[in-house]
C-alpha cells in the first residue's frame, strides 16, 4: 500500500473538496486520511500544522473528515495510506474498523488508548501489533515531577490525586516520588464522596499537588475544588494541560498542537521507512506554562530558563 | 333645590369643572405614583433579594461543600446586612442539614419553598437558589464536552416587608399630604379661575342690572378676559347710547312739555273763553228764549188783536236771533270736527253781488246808513263756488259793519287781484265808518267765541264765531282775511279768494231769503200713518197732538223692539225714530228695521244731540233725514212730506206757533215734578239702577222742548250721580226742582 499513487476520479475529488473542507492533491501516490473526533481548532491547527510543509512541497496526497462522516470515513479508510486520528472519538471509530493500514491516534491519553486497544484488539500489544501507533498525550508524570523540583526547591511533601483510571499505578506514582527524596502524599479519589473533604487534607499538607489526569469526569469535577483549596491552603498546583494553569495552577506541563504535530509529522516519516516498527509514543516534545498571577500570590520567582515552547522535552 | 340652584351660578359651574378634573387628576396622580412606588418598592424587594440568594448562591458553595460553617458565617452575616433580609437557611446534600442564619427557622418556612420565583408568606418575601458547583474545563482537546454543574445543596434567603410597608406608610402619608395640599390648590385655584370669569360678569350683571333698573351712570370695567372687556365695551356703549336717547328724548319730551304747556295755556284760555261763551250764550239764549216763552204765554189771555201781532212778531225776531245764534254754533261746531262741505256750482257773480248788497242796503238804511257797491270791471261775471259760503261769509262781514256803524256809510269793494287760466284770485274790501277797534284786540277777533269786549256782547248781541267762522271759510277757498281799524275812524275788512273759472251758464241763485213759494195747511199729513217710536210718555203726547192738528194718523212703540215689530206688521208711511230709548236704541232699530223691509219705509232721527258723530250713526243704519230737538215744527212736517211724496213744495208755517200751542205746559211741569219725585224716592232708596231712566226721560223733556238751561243741569247730574253721596244728588235734585219752579216756561 506504501508508494502506492491512489488516483481519484474528479467528482468525487470534488465531492471530497465541497463536504469534506480538505486539501488534496493526488499527483503523488501516497495518501493520507486525517480523522478528527471534532472538527474544534486545535485538531484543525494539529492537521495544519502536519499538511503545512506536504502542501508546499507537495510531497504527500491527504484527506480530513470529521468522524461522522461515516460514509466518506469507511470509503476512504479503504484507500488511504496511513490513517491519523485525531481525539479518543476518532481513535475508536478507526480502531473499531480494525483496518489494515498504519494507523496514528494522536490526541489521545494513556488510559483512553488503553482500554480502546483492549476493547477492540484484546490487549494494547496485539494492537500496537496491527499497525497502530499511539503518541499518548499526557506528559510523563516525571516531567511535571521534574519541574516542581525545579521550580520549588524546598518542597518535601507531594501531594498526588489518582483517580479510578490510575489507582493501578499507584506504586508508579509513589516511587517516582520516593526516588526523587520527596514524601508521596497521595490520594485515590472516590468519585461517589464529597472531594473536598477528601481532597483538603491532602492538599493541607501537600507543598506542592500533582493531579494525574483521568476520565474527563473526574478531571472536571475534582479541578474546581484542587484549585480552590490549594489557593487556600496556598498549596501549588503543577497541572496537566494548558487550561489547568490558565484555571489557576501554578504552572503546566503539556502538549500543544504543535507539540502534537511536530512528534506526528516525525511518525509519519518514520512509518515510510522499512525498517520502522509499530509501538507506543509518549510526548517526545512538551510546552511549559506558568501562571504569573498564581506565582505572585504564592511569592514565588519563575525562572525564564524553565519555560518550554514546543522542543524536546528535557524535564 | 337651592343647593342645585347655587350650581346655576357661572362661578359655581366654573368652580366645578374646574375643581373636578383636578380634583380627579390629583387623585389618580397620587394613586399612580403610591402604585408606583409600591410596585418600585416591591420590586427593589424582588431585586434585592433576588440578588442576595444568588450572590450568597454562588459564593457560598465552596463554604457550604466544604463544610465550612465559619467561611458561611461570614458570607451571610455580610449579605444580612443588606437592609430587609432577615434570615439564610443552608442546606446540603452532603450533610443533609439545614444550616441557620439570622432570622428564619425551619418552622417556620412554608411549604413547597423551593421554587424558582420569589414568594411572600407570613409576611415575608423568601428566594430560594440551589447552591450549585460549576465544572472547570480543563482539559485543552475536550472543550465541547459539557457537564451539568453538580448540585451541592440549595439557600433560602428570607426578606421581611417590614421596611417595604413602613417607606409604604410614609410615602403613602407623603402622597396623601401632598394631594391634599394639591386640592387644597386645585380649589383655591378653581376659586380664583371661577372669580376671573365669574366676578367680571357679576359686574356687568350688576351693570345691567342698574341699567334695567333705570340708572345708566353705571360703568362696567373695561379691562380682564378679553371677550368680557368686548362685552362690557358692548354693554357700556348700549348705556351710553340709551343714556343719550334718553337725553334726547327727555329734551324733547320737555320739548313737547313746554309746548304743551303753552297749547294747555292756550286751550285752558280757549275753554275760559268757551265757558265766558257758553256764559253768554246762556244769557243770549235765554234773553230772547224768555221772551218768546213770555210773550207766548201772553197769547193765551191777550185778546187784543194788535197786541197779539205784536207779540208774536217779538216772538218770532227773538226766535230768529235764537236760530242764527244755534246755527253759528253748527257751523262753528262744523269747522271744529273736519271743515265746510263745499257744495260748488257755477253762478253769476256780478248779480249774487248785487242780490247781497240789495239786502244789506235795506238793512243800513233802516240802520240810517249808506251802503256802497263797487264792482271792478275785471271781475268775472260767472265763477265756480259755494255761492251760500260765500254769502255767508259776506254777510257776516257787511252785518258786523252795519252793527258797529253808528252813522256814516258801509262800503263792498269787489276787485280781482290776479287771474290766471284756471283761477280768478278776487279780494272783497267791506269797510265802515263805525267805532273801530282797538288795534291790541284785532289779533284775537279772529278766535272763537271772542269779541273786543264783553260790552260788544251785551250791547250788540253776537255769538262771537261770525269772524271765526268767515276766517276759517275765507281759508277754506284758499284766501286770506285781515282787518284794519282805527278808533272813532272806521274799519276795513279785507278778504282774498282763489275761485275756479267756469265757462258754463250759471244756475238760477237760490238764496236763504224769505220764499215767495210757501203753502199753509192744516192737514197736509191728512192721511198720513206715522209711527212715533218714544220712550218717554209726555213726548209721546206731545208729539202725537202735533202731528194729528197736521191730519196724521199716528201710531206709539214704546222702545226699539216695538218699534220693530211694527213696522214689521207694515202699513205706515214715515216712522218718526227717537234716538235714546230702551230694550233696543234708535239706532239698532233703524238698522234692523231697514234691513227687514223689503218695501220703502222713510226714517226721521229725532235726537236732541247735535254731535255730527251720532246724526251720521243714525244716517247709516238707514235714516233719511234728522230733526233736531227741540222740534221745529215746520221743519218737521216738511221732512215727512218730502220723505213721503205727498208734497214737493215747502211748507211756510204762520205766525201763530202751533208748537206752542200744542206744548201742554201744565202736563209738562207735572211730568218734570213727578220725574223728580221718583228721582228723590230712588236716591232715598238708594237704588241706583233707577236713576239713570229717570235722567234719561228727563234730558228727553229737555231735549224735546229745548230747556237748554234745565238739560245743562240734568247734564251735570247726568254725569256727577255716581260719584257723588245720595245727599249731594238730593241737593241737585232739589236745585233742578227750584230750576223748573223759577222757569219761565212754566210761569
Amino acid at each position: 500500500m506504501l508508494g502506492k499513487a491512489v488516483c481519484f476520479p474528479p467528482a468525487i475529488m470534488l465531492l471530497v473538496f465541497l463536504f469534506v473542507s480538505t486539501n488534496s492533491y493526488s499527483n503523488k501516490l501516497e495518501h493520507t486520511l486525517f480523522i478528527l473526533s471534532k472538527d474544534t481548532p486545535d485538531y484543525r491547527k494539529v492537521v495544519n500544522i502536519i499538511t503545512a510543509d506536504w502542501v508546499k512541497s507537495k510531497k504527500y496526497g491527504y484527506t480530513v473528515l470529521i468522524q461522522d462522516q461515516k460514509d466518506e470515513v469507511d470509503k476512504l479508510l479503504k484507500t488511504s495510506d496511513i490513517i491519523v486520528t485525531l481525539g479518543t472519538v476518532a481513535a475508536d471509530r478507526v480502531l473499531a474498523k480494525k483496518i489494515n493500514q498504519p494507523v496514528i491516534n494522536t490526541l489521545i491519553t494513556q488510559s483512553a488508548f488503553d482500554s480502546l486497544a483492549v476493547k477492540y484488539y484484546g490487549d494494547k500489544a496485539k494492537a500496537i501489533a496491527s499497525g497502530v501507533n499511539p503518541i499518548i498525550l499526557d506528559q510523563p508524570f516525571e516531567r511535571r515531577l521534574n519541574l516542581a523540583r525545579h521550580l520549588l526547591k524546598n518542597i518535601t511533601d507531594v501531594g498526588v490525586m489518582l483517580g479510578p483510571s490510575a489507582a493501578d499505578r499507584f506504586s508508579f506514582y509513589t516511587d517516582s516520588i520516593n526516588q526523587r527524596h520527596l514524601k508521596p502524599q497521595m490520594l485515590v479519589i472516590d468519585p461517589d464522596k464529597n472531594p473536598i473533604r477528601q481532597l483538603d487534607p491532602l492538599i493541607k499538607t501537600s507543598d506542592v499537588f500533582i493531579p494525574i489526569a483521568d476520565s474527563h469526569f473526574i478531571n472536571v469535577t475534582t479541578a474546581k475544588w484542587i484549585l480552590q483549596l490549594a489557593y487556600r491552603h496556598r498549596v501549588p498546583v503543577i497541572g496537566f494541560s494548558y487550561n489547568y494553569v490558565a484555571a489557576g495552577a501554578l504552572a503546566s506541563v503539556y502538549s500543544s498542537p504543535e507539540d502534537v504535530a511536530k512528534q506526528s509529522i516525525e511518525l509519519i516519516d518514520a512509518l515510510l521507512t522499512k525498517d520502522y516498527v509499530h509501538q507506543e509514543h509518549l510526548p517526545e516534545y512538551c510546552t511549559v506554562k506558568f501562571n504569573e498571577t498564581v506565582a505572585w500570590h504564592l511569592d514565588l520567582s519563575i525562572p525564564v530558563e524553565l519555560e518550554r515552547n514546543t522542543g524536546p522535552c528535557d524535564l | 333645590m337651592r343647593y342645585f340652584s347655587s350650581l346655576n351660578s357661572i362661578s359655581s359651574r366654573l368652580l366645578v369643572t374646574g375643581l373636578i378634573p383636578l380634583s380627579l387628576l390629583s387623585m389618580l396622580m397620587a394613586y399612580y405614583f403610591i402604585s408606583h412606588q409600591r410596585a418600585e418598592m416591591l420590586g427593589n424587594l424582588l431585586e434585592t433579594g433576588n440578588i442576595a440568594v444568588r450572590q450568597v448562591s454562588q459564593n457560598t458553595a465552596f463554604a457550604l461543600y466544604s463544610g465550612d460553617r465559619q467561611s458561611l458565617d461570614s458570607l451571610s452575616y455580610a449579605t444580612l446586612e443588606t437592609p430587609s433580609v432577615a434570615g439564610i437557611m443552608f442546606f446540603s446534600y452532603t450533610d443533609q442539614e439545614p444550616i441557620i442564619i439570622g432570622d428564619i427557622t425551619v418552622e417556620k418556612i412554608p411549604e413547597n419553598f423551593e421554587r424558582a420565583e420569589p414568594f411572600e408568606f407570613d409576611g415575608n418575601w423568601y428566594f430560594f437558589a440551589e447552591i450549585l458547583s460549576e465544572r472547570t474545563p480543563i482539559m485543552d482537546y475536550e472543550k465541547t464536552i459539557q457537564y451539568e454543574p453538580e448540585k451541592i445543596g440549595w439557600v433560602l434567603v428570607s426578606l421581611s416587608d417590614q421596611l417595604m410597608r413602613e417607606k409604604e406608610l410614609s410615602f403613602f402619608l407623603t402622597a396623601a399630604t401632598v394631594v391634599s395640599i394639591s386640592l387644597l390648590l386645585a380649589f383655591w385655584l378653581s376659586i380664583r379661575i371661577s372669580r376671573t370669569v365669574s366676578d367680571p360678569l357679576e359686574e356687568l350683571t350688576a351693570v345691567v342690572a342698574k341699567m334695567e333698573s333705570g340708572d345708566l351712570n353705571g360703568v362696567a370695567p373695561e379691562d380682564g378676559i378679553t371677550e368680557l372687556a368686548q362685552l362690557s365695551r358692548g354693554i357700556n356703549g348700549l348705556a351710553t347710547s340709551v343714556r343719550e336717547s334718553n337725553q334726547l328724548m327727555q329734551s324733547e319730551i320737555n320739548q313737547a312739555t313746554s309746548e304743551l304747556k303753552v297749547t294747555l295755556v292756550k286751550l285752558e284760555e280757549a275753554m275760559r273763553a268757551k265757558d265766558q261763551f257758553l256764559a253768554r250764550m246762556s244769557h243770549e239764549l235765554r234773553t230772547p228764549l224768555t221772551a218768546v216763552l213770555g210773550f207766548s204765554n201772553m197769547l193765551f189771555t191777550e185778546e187784543s188783536e194788535n197786541k197779539r201781532e205784536e207779540q208774536l212778531r217779538v216772538i218770532q225776531r227773538c226766535s230768529t236771533v235764537l236760530l242764527t245764534m244755534i246755527d253759528d254754533v253748527l257751523d262753528f261746531s262744523k269747522t271744529e270736527q273736519g271743515g265746510f262741505n263745499f257744495n260748488n256750482s257755477v253762478f253769476a257773480l256780478d248779480k249774487f253781488i248785487e242780490d247781497l248788497a240789495a239786502l244789506f242796503r235795506l238793512q243800513a238804511e233802516e240802520k240810517g246808513l249808506v251802503f256802497n257797491l263797487e264792482l271792478d270791471h275785471k271781475v268775472p261775471t260767472t265763477i265756480y263756488s259755494d255761492s251760500v259760503r260765500l254769502a255767508q261769509v259776506i254777510t257776516n262781514l257787511v252785518n258786523n259793519s252795519i252793527k258797529f256803524t253808528e252813522s256814516g256809510s258801509v262800503d263792498l269793494h269787489l276787485t280781482r287781484v290776479d287771474s290766471d287760466k284756471d283761477h280768478d284770485h278776487l279780494k272783497f274790501v267791506i269797510s265802515d265808518t263805525g267805532k273801530g277797534i282797538v288795534k291790541d284786540k284785532i289779533p284775537t277777533l279772529f278766535e272763537p267765541f271772542t269779541q273786543e269786549d264783553t260790552s260788544i256782547n251785551r250791547q250788540y248781541g253776537g255769538s262771537g264765531l261770525g269772524l271765526s267762522i268767515a276766517k276759517r271759510l275765507v281759508k277754506a277757498m284758499n284766501g286770506e282775511i285781515t282787518i284794519n281799524s282805527e278808533v272813532n275812524v272806521g274799519t276795513e275788512v279785507t278778504f282774498t279768494c282763489l275761485l275756479d273759472k267756469t265757462n258754463q251758464a250759471p244756475e238760477a241763485l237760490v238764496l236763504s231769503l224769505p220764499s215767495e213759494r210757501v203753502a199753509t195747511s192744516e192737514d197736509i199729513l191728512s192721511g198720513t200713518s206715522i209711527l212715533l217710536a218714544e220712550d218717554n210718555e209726555f213726548n209721546q203726547k206731545f208729539m202725537v197732538k202735533l202731528l194729528e192738528r197736521h191730519g196724521a194718523i199716528c201710531a206709539i212703540a214704546k222702545n226699539g223692539q216695538e218699534a220693530i215689530e211694527m213696522a214689521e206688521v207694515g202699513g205706515y208711511d214715515v216712522i218718526l225714530m227717537d234716538l235714546h230709548m230702551p230694550i233696543i236704541n234708535g239706532i239698532e232699530a233703524t238698522r234692523i228695521i231697514v234691513e227687514r223691509n223689503e218695501h220703502y219705509l222713510p226714517i226721521i232721527g229725532l235726537t236732541a244731540d247735535i254731535t255730527e258723530s251720532e246724526q251720521n250713526k243714525l244716517l247709516s243704519a238707514g235714516a233719511q233725514s234728522i230733526q233736531l230737538k227741540p222740534v221745529n215744527e215746520e221743519q218737521l212736517v216738511n221732512s215727512i212730506l218730502e220723505l213721503v211724496g205727498i208734497q214737493s213744495q215747502t211748507v211756510k208755517f204762520s205766525g201763530e206757533g202751533m208748537l206752542a200751542s200744542v206744548l201742554p205746559v201744565e202736563e209738562l211741569k207735572q211730568a218734570i215734578n213727578k220725574n223728580l219725585d221718583s228721582l228723590e224716592s230712588c236716591l232715598h232708596a238708594d237704588e241706583k239702577m233707577q236713576i239713570r231712566p229717570l235722567i234719561h226721560d228727563l234730558l228727553g223733556f229737555c231735549g224735546l222742548y229745548g230747556m237748554t238751561g234745565l238739560r245743562e243741569i240734568v247734564l251735570e247730574l247726568k254725569s256727577s250721580h255716581a260719584v257723588l253721596d245720595n245727599a249731594k244728588n238730593l241737593q241737585q235734585v232739589k236745585h233742578i226742582r227750584q230750576f223748573v219752579k223759577e222757569s219761565s216756561i212754566f210761569n
